[in-house]
């Protein structure tokens, strides 16, 4: 149903945040009834220039055209009213209404000032009949599947007109087989002349999906691809540009006899028959896409997760299953979601440093030795250099950064064997990232363990001595040395050796 | 000099004397009467009810929990001591014996509300507002008739409640050593520091290795069994005990703790802030006795102040500069 109607074309948009250029000229043309994929690295701009299109920031300049004429978006309303909607991640639907009171929540259709339960009814079921969707008007929302609520927020859309979807990477939270069913309703809206705008950071769905592909780096368009020019090795050059090779060769002393060694772990069906070695001296990098499985990989090890077979051991002795005693043995653990996972909002960062040390910072492990604990936090806060510096305030109250300092702070500050790390850099600014690594090799070169998981690929190649690229709960490949290029892990996170080129 | 005093002003502590100070002036001008010993005596006893439950119910809400039940484990616990000190077919009424009947029977009450709370993930809220009603019903059941009483005045039972000591009266120092071992523990021990942990953040806290559960248990245990000392006092000062002993107290209890500044979500709170919930909540009964406000009003008056109390606390906590 493809036609060179442009639906939305956007030129020249540029924004700046705190004075920083995100967007620096983004063009951007979405035609009529196509998927138009848009891909690149965390930070090129991707969510800003949704954000743009749909009324949530307003753009510095730049033009936007609507069916060839130029409009104004400055509001969600406008870019509704013009047709746009976004099918957000976190989905904003009521779990206690049904499919039919969430697509008309706010704009009822009324008859004779009551709601005119018939008509909207009947609108549903027109719509779902239209586009074929596998959905029931009078479920529950709070009983449907991701996917089905995912339709039921396309819907929503649909009832208001909408003529371009935004999906922001909608396959994440879904199993392959709903994963099926949203592109089957992809398809059908396609059809219908709708277009959708699909973020994702999975190549094998773009090339399964998309119609073109923008890719974008750095605040910028770095080129629009055909369905026909979509091969691995071209997105993946757009998206990461011309690779700086490291400069500084780094002599790493990795010592052999401190390893972590994991064999033939499982872990429910999210990971099978993982082996590998970690050794004292050097960051292994853990790559792969997001629910690949890396996050539970680090869990199994740290004990905050059960492995359901296989064996983890450190210098040859079989691990605990559990986190207080693994915490013991010199573990540490920098969880992916500092907020929920992390740090203490209301405790002062005192608290927050001390709370995994109060074997040494106690009496018989009951009674709190106050001097010590003061000791422990100003020390920690003074060289991890948390700002302010000031151990009462509660972490709530500190920038990102200095929050992932505490987080950090907390493992650093005792005798660790082994540090895992999961996204320890998400949301933190570029001066701070550059001393969460000095504090991370630091541990290293004094002979702990660390492994770090991270979906920035610029961080774990220049972090990590060694990567392994978790695809579909298996390691699907070991980088070292110059083979642990950004291009390399991309695509091996799609499931594609870069020697053969081919796909798995 | 003049941001210094603003400061004082602004802070929780500040807050909190200036509104004493408030309420002292009132009274010095319309009633005189507050001032005198016996009056502040009997504030004291209140208090010193209040106090104790309300210590408990701080461990529960550090912890991210709630008790509704209190008043009602009171009822049950002075029905079940006073029962077991008269002679009678099961008892030989000793009184250290009963008290430890009772104070069991309030720890197995906690440790059902915290596997409620910690295991089942049930809202305790509602569970502990079911057991209230249950609790009342048991203590019902166990004296079988409308109220129990103490004969005897000279033995351990009688004590607790109408000995003094240095003049000052046994239900105030029982509140004392209580509020003191609980400031001991939340402030000097790892338990506390692992207890503030559990209620901050339960995810956070069991991935730095603290049992959780085991927490939340403790703190429903520690509750209880606050309840049923306040219980056995109250009885003890009456000198009987019935299924409508302690009735409602939680209500009072719960705004002695929100006053005093811990944050119902669990992870902060102090035990000198519920030690100023207390006061202020018994003062408050107290002064509008005094000034002859009808009781018509009076829940009326509580009521308001304890909404602008906590306003206070909320719109303090919101001002409060972010620091980047």
């Amino acid at each position: 149903m493809r036609s060179e109607e442009i639906v939305l074309r956007a030129e020249g948009i540029r924004k700046q945040f705190n004075g920083i250029e995100v967007l620096k000229g983004v063009d951007l043309e979405i035609r009529a009834g196509e998927v138009n994929a848009l891909m690149g690295e965390n930070g090129a701009g991707k969510s800003t220039i949704i954000k743009i299109i749909s009324g949530v920031y307003e753009k510095d300049a730049g033009q936007i055209y609507i069916g060839g004429k130029a409009v104004e978006i400055k509001t969600r309303q406008d870019a509704r009213r013009y047709g746009i909607s976004v099918i957000y991640q976190e989905l904003s639907l009521v779990p206690s209404l049904t499919v039919t009171e969430n697509i008309f929540l706010g704009q009822e259709i009324m008859r004779r000032g009551l709601p005119d339960r018939r008509a909207m009814k009947n609108r549903v079921c027109a719509l779902i009949d239209t586009y074929g969707f596998d959905l029931k008007e009078n479920a529950l929302v709070g009983s449907l599947g991701m996917a089905k609520r995912q339709m039921t927020e396309i819907l929503k859309a649909l009832s208001q007109d909408a003529k371009l979807l935004i999906m922001d990477e909608p396959t994440s939270a879904l199993s392959a087989a709903e994963t099926e069913k949203l592109f089957e309703t992809m398809n059908g809206l396609t059809a219908r002349g709708a277009s959708v705008l699909y973020i994702s950071h999975r190549l094998e769905e773009i090339y399964r999906m998309a119609d073109r592909l923008t890719v974008m780096r750095d605040g910028s368009v770095v080129g629009i691809l055909d369905k026909t020019e979509i091969t691995p090795e071209k997105v993946t050059t757009m998206m990461i540009g011309r690779e700086l090779k490291q400069t500084q060769k780094r002599s790493v002393r990795r010592s052999d006899s401190q390893c972590l060694e994991v064999k033939n772990l499982s872990y429910k069906k999210l990971l099978t028959d993982i082996s590998f070695c970690a050794y004292g001296g050097e960051i292994l990098g853990i790559g792969g896409l997001v629910g690949s499985g890396r996050t539970e990989l680090i869990h199994c090890i740290y004990g905050s997760a059960k492995k359901s077979g296989g064996s983890i051991t450190l210098r040859g002795k079989p691990l605990s299953g559990r986190v207080r005693r693994n915490i013991k043995n010199g573990f540490g653990l920098v969880p992916e979601d500092r907020r929920s996972e992390g740090f203490f909002a209301v405790l002062p960062v005192e608290r927050n440093i001390n709370i995994a040390s109060y074997d040494f910072l106690s009496a018989f492990g009951a009674f709190v030795k106050r001097r010590q604990e003061i000791a422990n936090a100003e020390n920690a806060i003074d060289k991890y250099d948390v700002r302010p510096a000031m151990r009462n305030i509660p972490v709530e109250n500190l920038s990102g950064g200095n929050q992932q300092k505490v987080v950090l702070g907390r493992w650093l500050s005792r005798d660790l064997n082994v540090l895992l790390l999961d996204e320890p850099t998400a949301g933190v600014d570029v001066g701070v990232k550059a001393d969460l690594y000095s504090y991370i090799r630091e541990l290293a070169d004094n002979g702990a363990i660390v492994i770090m998981v991270s979906s920035d690929l610029e961080e774990l190649t220049n972090v990590s001595d060694r990567i392994l690229v978790v695809r579909e709960g298996k390691i699907f490949a070991e980088l070292t040395g110059g083979e642990a290029t950004q291009t390399a892990v991309l695509l091996a996170s799609s499931g594609i050796r870069e020697a053969e080129g081919d796909a798995e | 000099m003049k941001t210094k005093f603003f400061g004082l002003i602004g802070s929780a502590w500040g807050q909190r004397i200036t509104f004493f100070a408030a309420i002292m002036i009132v009274m010095a001008i319309f009633q005189p009467v507050f001032f005198s010993w016996s009056n502040l005596l009997s504030i004291l006893f209140a208090i010193a009810i209040y106090g104790i439950m309300a210590c408990g119910m701080l461990f529960v809400v550090l912890v991210g929990g709630i008790d509704f039940s209190i008043g009602s484990m009171a009822a049950l616990s002075a029905c079940i001591a006073l029962t077991f000190t008269s002679h009678n077919a099961y008892s030989d009424g000793s009184v250290i014996i009963a008290i430890l009947i009772s104070l069991s029977v309030a720890i197995v009450v906690g440790v059902i509300h915290g596997l409620f709370d910690a295991v089942l993930k049930l809202p305790a809220f509602v569970v502990t507002l079911a057991t209230q009603y249950m609790l009342y019903s048991l203590a019902d059941m166990h004296i079988g008739s409308k109220y129990v009483h103490l004969t005897d005045t000279n033995n351990l039972y009688y004590a607790i409640g109408n000995l003094k000591v240095f003049s000052i009266p046994m239900p105030v120092i029982i509140f004392i050593v209580f509020a003191a071992i609980t400031a001991f523990v939340l402030t000097k021990t790892t338990f506390g520091r692992r207890l503030y942990a559990a209620g901050g953040n339960r995810r956070a806290a069991s991935l730095v290795g603290i049992n959780t559960k085991l927490y939340t248990v403790c703190a429903y245990i520690i509750c209880a069994v606050a309840a049923a000392i306040s219980g056995i006092v109250l009885s003890s000062m009456n000198l009987t005990a019935s299924y409508v002993t302690a009735r409602g107290y939680e209500g009072t209890v719960m705004m002695a703790v929100v006053v005093g500044g811990v944050n119902i979500m669990g992870g902060q709170g102090s035990v000198s802030g519920v030690i100023f919930g207390a006061l202020l909540v018994g003062v408050l009964n107290n002064v509008i006795i005094l000034l002859g406000i009808s009781t018509d009003y009076s829940e009326l008056v509580q009521g308001v102040v304890i909404v602008a109390a906590v306003a206070l606390n909320v719109y303090g906590a919101t001002k409060k500069r972010r620091i980047i």
